[in-house]
C-alpha cells in the first residue's frame, strides 16, 4: 500500500501543509491567563488529532505563513486590519475552551499513514526532514 | 552584543517620546550595569523579549537624579546612584533601613554606576532565563525550566508558572517603608505605591513591573516613618558575606513598638518569590503582642504560604532566621528620626 492509497482513508485528506494558528498577544507583555489558554488550545488540538498546530507569538512578528489568528478582546482591533486574508478569531481566555472546539470541530483530520495489511512494513511520512506520521499513528 | 542607536534625551517629556516612539524595542538605560552589561551582553531575548534597539539613556536628564529631604518625606530621582543613597547621612538618620539596603548592593564600582530606578528594573535572576540557550516561558517560550530542573535559588512562594526571584535589594527595603513610585507618560505622571508596583508572573509574565513601555520612572518617594519605626536590614548570599552578590535570601522591617510590643509596620523578604515578598502572616502574628515572647511562632506561620520546589526548602530556614534576626536587630535599635521640617537637597 502506497502513502497515497494511506491518504485516501475515509477520515484523511488529500496532504497539504498542516493548518497553523496563532494565539497572539501585545508585544511586551503576556498575561499568564491567555498564556493558559493558549496551552490548554495547543494541548485540545494534539488530542483532538487534527492536522493543525499552535503557536503564541507576538502580535508584532507573526510567523509569514497562518490560517488563523486568535487574540484576545484587547487586540480585536488588530485582529480586524487582518481580516479576509486570514481567519481571524477574538477571544477572551475563558471563551478559549468553548471556541477553540468549534474551531478544531471545522479542521481537517490528520492523515493516517498504514502499511499494507499483514505487512511488518513500517510506513513514514516525512516532509523534508521533519517525521509527520509513522504508520498507525496521527499526524503530531 | 548587537548594534543600538543611544538617545541621550535633556528632559523626561523627551525621554517619554522616545519610549512612545519605539516602543518595546526601547529601554531606558542608567548605570547600565544589568541592561547593558547583562541582558544584552548575554543576548538574553526571546520571542517575548526582543532586543533593544534603542536605548534611552536618562542619567542625562538632571530632573530625575539627586534627593530632596522634607517634612513629606524624602523624594529620590531615578537616576541617584546607589553610592550617593549609601553614604547620604540625611537619608541614614530618618530611613537608615534605604542606606543599608543600598550599601549592600553588589560592589563598589557597581554601586557608583548603578542607580535606583535600574536597581528596581533589573531583570529577574534565574539561571534559565539569562541564559540564552533557554527559550523559557519568561522570554515568550513554553515551559520553566525550573520546575524540572536544578532551582536552588528559585522562589519558594508566588511562583506561578514561573519561577524567578526578584534580584532588588532596594525593593525589598522600599517596600518595607511603604514608598512609592512616581511614573511619567505621555497621559501625564502617576503615582504607584510600591505594593502595586511589581506584577508577579500569574498576573503577566513578560513584565516585573505595572511600567507600560512608554512610561518612565521618575521619582521615589518614601515617607517620614510617623510615628517613628525601628528598622533594619538582613541579606544572605552564597559568598558568605552580605555584599558583592545577590541576594539568596534578605529581610527589611520598619516597625513601630511600644514597650516592647509590636503595634505595626511591615516585615519584607526579598530573593524568595518573582516580587519582593512582604511576610504579612507574620506581621499578623505579631500584632500587638510581646515581639521577643511571640517572634518564633510567628516566623513559624511563613510555613503556611511557602511552597519550595525540590531543592530550594533550604530558603525557607534561612528566611525565618533573617526575619528573627532582622526583627530583633531593629528592636535593639533606637527608632529613627523624623525628617526636619525645612528641605534639604542632600545630593
Amino acid at each position: 500500500m502506497s502513502t497515497s492509497q494511506a491518504l485516501d482513508l475515509p477520515e484523511a485528506r488529500v496532504l497539504g501543509a498542516p493548518t497553523t494558528i496563532v494565539c497572539a498577544y501585545a508585544e511586551g507583555t503576556l498575561a499568564s491567563a491567555w498564556f493558559q489558554a493558549y496551552q490548554r488550545l495547543k494541548r485540545t488540538v494534539a488530542r483532538a488529532g487534527v492536522d493543525a498546530h499552535v503557536e503564541l507569538t507576538p502580535i508584532t512578528a507573526l510567523p509569514p505563513k497562518l490560517d488563523v489568528l486568535v487574540v484576545p478582546p484587547s487586540l480585536a482591533h488588530v485582529a480586524a486590519s487582518f481580516e479576509g486574508a486570514i481567519r481571524c478569531m477574538v477571544m477572551s481566555p475563558d471563551e478559549l475552551h468553548q471556541k477553540g472546539a468549534e474551531l478544531i470541530a471545522g479542521l481537517p483530520r490528520a492523515a493516517r499513514v498504514q502499511p499494507e495489511e499483514g505487512s511488518s512494513t513500517s510506513v513514514a511520512l516525512h516532509r523534508g526532514f521533519q517525521l509527520l506520521a509513522r504508520s498507525g499513528t496521527d499526524r503530531q | 552584543m548587537r548594534d543600538f542607536l543611544l538617545h541621550q534625551p535633556r528632559t523626561v517629556t523627551d525621554a517619554v517620546d522616545l519610549l512612545q516612539t519605539h516602543g518595546v524595542n526601547a529601554r531606558p538605560l542608567a548605570g547600565g550595569t544589568d541592561l547593558v552589561a547583562g541582558v544584552m551582553r548575554d543576548q538574553v531575548i526571546g520571542k517575548g523579549m526582543p532586543y533593544p534597539s534603542h536605548l534611552v539613556d536618562v542619567s542625562t536628564v538632571p530632573d530625575i537624579h539627586g534627593i530632596r529631604i522634607g517634612a513629606e518625606g524624602a523624594v529620590i530621582g531615578a537616576a541617584t546612584t546607589l553610592v550617593e543613597i549609601a553614604e547620604s547621612p540625611e537619608l541614614g538618620r530618618s530611613w537608615p533601613l534605604l542606606v543599608q539596603a543600598a550599601g549592600s548592593v553588589a560592589s563598589p564600582e557597581i554601586r557608583a554606576l548603578g542607580t535606583l530606578g535600574g536597581n528596581l528594573h533589573q531583570r529577574p535572576r534565574c539561571w534559565f532565563f539569562r541564559n540564552k540557550d533557554f527559550d523559557c516561558i519568561k522570554k515568550g517560550g513554553d515551559v520553566c525550566f525550573a520546575v524540572k530542573g536544578d532551582n536552588r535559588f528559585h522562589a519558594i512562594v508566588g511562583g506561578h508558572l514561573c519561577y524567578i526571584v526578584h534580584p532588588s535589594d532596594m525593593a525589598t527595603a522600599l517596600l518595607a517603608l511603604g514608598a512609592s513610585a512616581r511614573v511619567a507618560s505621555p497621559r501625564g505622571d502617576r503615582v504607584v505605591s510600591f505594593d502595586d508596583y511589581f506584577v508577579n508572573p500569574s498576573e503577566d509574565l513578560l513584565r516585573e513591573t505595572v511600567l507600560q513601555p512608554d512610561e518612565l520612572l521618575t521619582e521615589i518617594i518614601v515617607p517620614p516613618q510617623e510615628p517613628p519605626t525601628h528598622q533594619a536590614w538582613q541579606k544572605l548570599n552564597d559568598k558568605g558575606f552580605p555584599t558583592w552578590d545577590f541576594a539568596v535570601v534578605s529581610a527589611a522591617t520598619a516597625m513601630t513598638v511600644v514597650d516592647g510590643t509590636w503595634q505595626g509596620g511591615r516585615i519584607v523578604l526579598g530573593g524568595v518569590a518573582p516580587t519582593p515578598f512582604r511576610a504579612t502572616v507574620v506581621e499578623q502574628a505579631l500584632a500587638g503582642r510581646d515581639i521577643r515572647g511571640a517572634l518564633a511562632g510567628a516566623v513559624a506561620a511563613l510555613r503556611k504560604v511557602v511552597r519550595p520546589m525540590r531543592d530550594n526548602g533550604y530558603k525557607l530556614a534561612l528566611a525565618e532566621v533573617l526575619i528573627e534576626r532582622v526583627v530583633l536587630m531593629a528592636l535593639d535599635q533606637e527608632p529613627a528620626a523624623l525628617p526636619d521640617a525645612a528641605p534639604a537637597v542632600a545630593a
